[in-house]
């Protein structure tokens, strides 16, 4: 019944939410094993407003036809809908040395943050055609997009034996293989009927990376403690930039109307203009806006993770998580937790998130510990998707496997 | 403690990470946004639907017309090719030949007389001679001897006293003539008797002679002499056989005293002569001379474009003959025609010849010789001998043989009444001006057509369209009709002169004229005949006509653009470039929306053509280009309309489409049903062509 309860809750407050960086990185001082290996994948995608239905399909694929898109777009606010995601995937190795531990890995990350308004989305899926005559509001549309991986390096410190906590500290070394940002204040598209002429007026400024990788750096910390039955765990990702040479920039901050190419004579015009170039360039240097090639160094966007964990009792744990990671339309996501262990050292938890990308989330995990020092952790919010994928928003799991050794 | 499988772990993590590094996209996202976008937008004025401007015309209103011109054929007059005047043929006598001889004088004194009587064989006229000698100073009567033996009167014997007049002539053969004689008595004694003749010295020809003549002392005896028909010679002879004084004895003899003798010649004309003969014209002519071949033509004057006039001329004279001959009413700069020549002395019995060649290029031919005289010219000849010095004979049987003609001459003007002429000519026309208009029908409002006549010629006429038929391609023909055009002598006006001036006579057709239908067969072809008469009765003597003048006809139909049009098409041919459009796409449509500000509505089709005609993709509208409002007062557009003309096309279609090399635009036009409108040309449509496509877009 309770289990029922429980489900029901899940079909009622599922929705897209941010990653938890639950304490599956964190190693308390207590752990005395000397090699640890772990492989976690995590991903999540939220949005505040927009379906998991929808979601699902731009993810992983199928037909959207009109109809579906227009309900999706008439469920949305006219401003500040959340759209975004992350995945990330990382293999790491640390080894314990007395009072040191030393780690390396590999990792990945891909996120995706899109704060936009109902017209943005109409276009982009309905086309400009619904809405000719009318005005399509683009403010404050706002979007990030990153793509990186790299190599880390870490060292670790128990200080004062663990008394005083564990400090961590790493520095990765980066590439990116993409990334693009859009920003604009008050932006709009007027489509004249029958398409006389588009008006785009406002201020906005696109980049993307279009011919060099970008390369940078990166900078983790890590600070956690065990005082009593409490732990506190502070993570500070990603502090570092990413230089990207040859980006693409188009940069406005007026009116600009597009009627067409202008024929002085049809007796004398040569077509070959017409249909020619119907790149994003080529449609944008059709409002007189030109391309700019930019050399930018762009912060990363790192994110701060803080657990704090509280031991109830020998069968209860209790846990809340604050994360944010600097993107837009993320805002930082409250992770309350309530962990149950049982036999065999399984262990199974209950969350409730909200914030991130999108609302509330019920989060659902379980975690196995076996004798050989295996772990496996997983955790995750996607029964809304399964069961009512219309309804709910934002889905995610994360997966993780440790060995000790 | 048991080490861990290195290989196991690295094998595990590869494995791991390659499995789940990527986000993993099982499937495409796909969806089919609606873009709709303008791809071009142009102006359409009056001249993009009249593509040839050749032919348009606006006018202040700016009301668009088309107006076609065709010079049709001029008329030249032809009495300046010909122009011929006779030669100028005469044979010359001698009018005259005036000789001059100075007076013959003699003084014979008292004491001259006296020696002659002295050596007398009388003893006593001897006695009487030597008294005489010996009195002077004294009177007779201071000699008793004397008194006692001189008679009443004393015989005086002079006998002939030679008169040499050969330095002036030889002989010359009179025909007029006179001698004055004049004897002047200073002698103290009357002559009581002088009988005296003057003769030939050769063949003592009595000239003149005088008997019993008394002079009394200190008085003149004068008489002149009649010697027509004389022949005198150089040497004459005075002959005096009696000299008888009257006795006075009481006068005081003056041994110096004497008798005057003076002989005067005056208005000497001879029939022949051997002379010096003085400065004299020979012959003079003053005649006229008419053109020939002149027809009707009454010309008063002719202004020489070239030629020459030519002077031949044979003399018999034995003296140089300086001649002129001159044609005082033809002047140039108002000069006139004047040439000199000189025939040099013929020899006995023979003759000499020269020709002289004249130029009368831009010469004013005065014909009207007294004025109301025509085709007539004056002419003035005169044969002139000088003073040479020397003795020559001339005779009035000598000739002088003149002939004189005009050769090459060409006027560049001629004026007077020039006749007439009438000329007929058949001919035609052939345009495309109408014929070009791509439409089904149209129905002109009006049509002007306007006969312009240029007349330089000064010579009022007639021009008369015998008829004028069009035709088009067809063969559809119509005659015109036209109750003030057709069929009807049309007056020309006459130019004017000084300074030239071409007047323009325009001949417009009448409000019932069917030009409009005529018109409205688009024709590309007009026959038409015409015929000119110019000139005339009544005489006009002050026509004129200049070598360049000509009757020039212009024939010009002027249709304004107030009309009604059926399918008036306008096909325009754009070459297409690549196309980048790669999408997929389920279809959808071209729209062209018009703000419509000429009178026409329009249906619209695209046609994209790749690889010839072969494969080609038809877009049709599925409405019109509506006509702008036309205010049915005026007939002019009002305003502009707004048109949203829909192209569909499919999937298909536009996978042609992006290959087209070629899209062809027709438009078809059509005036309001029963409304004739006006085209204006401020007319003009905005035109914008947009494309709705829905592209698939897989993510």
């Amino acid at each position: 019944m309770r289990f029922r309860s429980l489900t029901l809750l899940f079909f009622l407050f599922v929705s897209a939410g941010s990653m938890a960086q639950y304490a599956h990185y964190l190693r308390p001082p207590s752990d005395t094993s000397g090699h640890h290996l772990s492989v976690d994948i995590g991903f999540e995608s939220n949005a505040n407003t927009l379906s998991n239905e929808m979601i699902q399909k731009v993810l992983w694929g199928g037909h959207m036809d009109n109809t579906f898109l227009t309900e999706q777009r008439d469920d949305l606010k006219s401003q500040n809908n959340h759209l975004g995601y992350e995945f990330r995937s990382s293999v790491q190795y640390s080894w314990k040395q007395k009072a040191h531990e030393w780690q390396v890995g590999l990792r990945y990350r891909d996120l995706f943050g899109f704060n936009y308004t109902k017209d943005l989305f109409g276009l982009v899926f309905l086309g400009n055609h619904a809405y000719e005559g009318q005005t399509a509001d683009l403010s404050y549309t706002n979007y990030a997009y990153w793509r990186y991986a790299g190599v880390q390096a870490g060292w670790c410190k128990w200080l004062n034996e663990g008394k005083a906590g564990k400090l961590s500290i790493g520095v990765s070394a980066l590439y990116s293989p993409n990334y693009q940002q859009l920003t604009s204040q008050n932006a709009s598209l007027y489509t004249a009927p029958n398409a006389e002429y588009l008006q785009l007026q406002g201020d906005f400024t696109l980049q993307y990376k279009d011919q060099q990788n970008g390369y940078g750096a990166g900078l983790d910390l890590g600070y956690s403690i065990e005082f009593g039955k409490n732990l506190l765990f502070l993570q500070v990702q990603d502090i570092g930039f990413m230089q990207f040479s040859g980006v693409a920039q188009y940069r406005g901050d007026s009116t600009y109307e597009y009627r067409g190419e202008q024929i002085d004579n049809i007796s004398t015009f040569n077509g070959d203009s017409l249909f020619s170039d119907i790149s994003v360039g080529g449609f944008v240097k059709q409002f007189g806006i030109e391309e700019k090639r930019v050399s930018v160094t762009k912060f990363l966007p790192f994110s701060i993770n803080l657990v704090y964990v509280r031991k109830l009792n020998d069968k209860w744990n209790g846990s809340l998580q604050i994360y944010y990671t600097k993107m837009p339309a993320y805002v930082p996501r409250a992770t309350a937790r309530m962990e149950r262990v049982f036999q065999n050292n399984w262990k199974a938890n209950l969350g409730l998130a909200y914030g991130g990308f999108g609302r509330e989330n019920l989060l659902l995990g379980a975690q196995k510990t076996w004798a050989s020092n295996w772990t496996l952790h997983a955790e995750g919010y996607f029964l809304g998707l399964l069961v009512l994928p219309n309804n709910s928003h934002g889905f995610g799991f994360t997966f993780g496997v440790k060995k000790r050794f | 403690m048991k080490r861990p499988n290195i290989t196991r772990i690295l094998f595990f993590t590869a494995l791991l990470f390659a499995t789940f590094s990527c986000r993993k996209v099982f499937n495409k996202a796909d969806w089919e946004p609606e873009a709709v976008f303008p791809l071009a937008h142009t102006e359409l004025t009056y001249t993009n639907i009249v593509t040839d401007s050749t032919y348009i015309h606006t006018d202040s209103t700016g009301l668009a017309s088309i107006v076609f011109e065709q010079q049709l054929d001029s008329l030249s007059l032809s009495v300046l090719d010909t122009f011929s005047a006779p030669p100028f043929n005469s044979k010359f006598k001698l009018d005259s030949l005036r000789l001059e001889v100075p007076p013959f004088e003699q003084t014979i004194t008292l004491g001259q007389l006296a020696r002659q009587l002295q050596a007398s064989s009388d003893p006593i006229q001897s006695y009487i001679g030597t008294s005489l000698l010996a009195l002077h100073g004294n009177n007779i009567a201071s000699n008793a001897l004397l008194s006692l033996v001189v008679p009443a009167t004393i015989p005086v014997p002079i006998g002939s006293i030679p008169v040499d007049l050969n330095q002036f002539f030889k002989t010359a053969e009179l025909s007029k003539g006179t001698v004055t004689l004049k004897i002047q008595n200073e002698f103290p004694m009357d002559i009581d008797r002088l009988d005296f003749s003057v003769q030939n010295a050769t063949d003592n020809a009595v000239l003149l002679q005088e008997t019993n003549i008394r002079i009394p002392k200190k008085t003149t005896f004068e008489k002149d002499y009649d010697l027509a028909g004389k022949t005198v010679e150089g040497q004459l002879l005075v002959a005096v056989p009696t000299l008888n004084l009257l006795t006075d004895k009481q006068a005081i003899i003056d041994t110096n005293q004497f008798i005057y003798m003076n002989m005067s010649f005056s208005n000497l004309q001879v029939f022949s002569a051997t002379a010096i003969f003085p400065d004299q014209d020979v012959v003079s002519d003053y005649q006229a001379a008419s053109l020939e071949d002149m027809g009707e033509m009454e010309l008063k004057e002719a202004w020489i474009e070239e030629g020459m006039v030519v002077m031949d001329v044979i003399s018999t004279l034995q003296d140089s003959i300086f001649m002129s001959y001159s044609m005082p009413k033809t002047t140039f700069n108002g000069s006139p025609l004047i040439f000199n020549g000189v025939v040099p002395p013929a020899p006995p019995s023979g003759t000499n010849a020269i020709r002289l060649e004249v130029p009368v290029k831009d010469y004013v031919l005065n014909l009207s010789s007294p004025t109301d005289y025509f085709n007539r010219f004056v002419y003035e000849f005169k044969a002139h001998v000088k003073y040479t010095g020397k003795q020559v004979y001339l005779s009035l049987k000598d000739s002088i043989v003149v002939n004189v003609y005009m050769r090459s001459i060409r006027p560049k003007y001629v004026r007077g009444y020039l006749g007439s002429l009438d000329t007929s000519y058949t001919s035609f026309i052939e345009t495309d001006v109408f014929s070009k208009i791509q439409a089904e029908a149209i129905s002109p409002a009006t049509v002007n057509v306007r006969l312009k006549v240029e007349n330089s010629l000064g010579v009022k006429g007639t021009v008369q369209f015998e008829y004028l038929k069009a035709s088009n391609a067809k063969g559809q023909s119509l005659d015109a009709q036209d109750d003030q055009m057709i069929g009807v002598p049309l007056s020309i006006a006459a130019a004017t002169d000084h300074p030239l001036t071409t007047v323009g006579t325009l001949i417009q057709n009448g409000p019932n004229s069917n030009f409009p239908e005529l018109i409205g067969l688009m024709p590309n072809r007009f026959d038409f005949k015409v015929q000119t008469h110019v000139g005339g009765l009544p005489k006009d003597s002050n026509s004129f006509v200049y070598n360049t003048s000509k009757l020039k006809s212009k024939l010009e139909i002027d249709m304004p653009l107030h009309l009604s049009v059926q399918g008036l098409m306008l096909r325009d041919t754009i070459d297409l470039g690549s196309s980048q459009i790669t999408f997929e796409n389920a279809g959808g449509a071209l729209t062209l929306v018009a703000y419509n500000g000429f009178p026409f509505n329009g249906t619209i089709k695209a046609t994209f053509v790749s690889n010839g005609t072969s494969q080609q993709v038809v877009l049709n509208g599925t409405s019109a280009m509506l006509s702008a409002d036309v205010d049915p007062s005026t007939g002019k557009a009002i305003g502009k309309k707004r048109s949203a003309v829909v192209l569909p096309f499919t999937q298909n279609d536009l996978a042609n489409m992006v290959q087209a090399k070629q899209l062809i635009l027709e438009a078809r036009f059509d005036t309001p049903q029963g409304q004739k409108v006006k085209m204006y040309s401020d007319y003009t449509t905005q035109l914008t062509l947009t494309a709705k496509v829905a592209p698939k877009i897989s993510r």
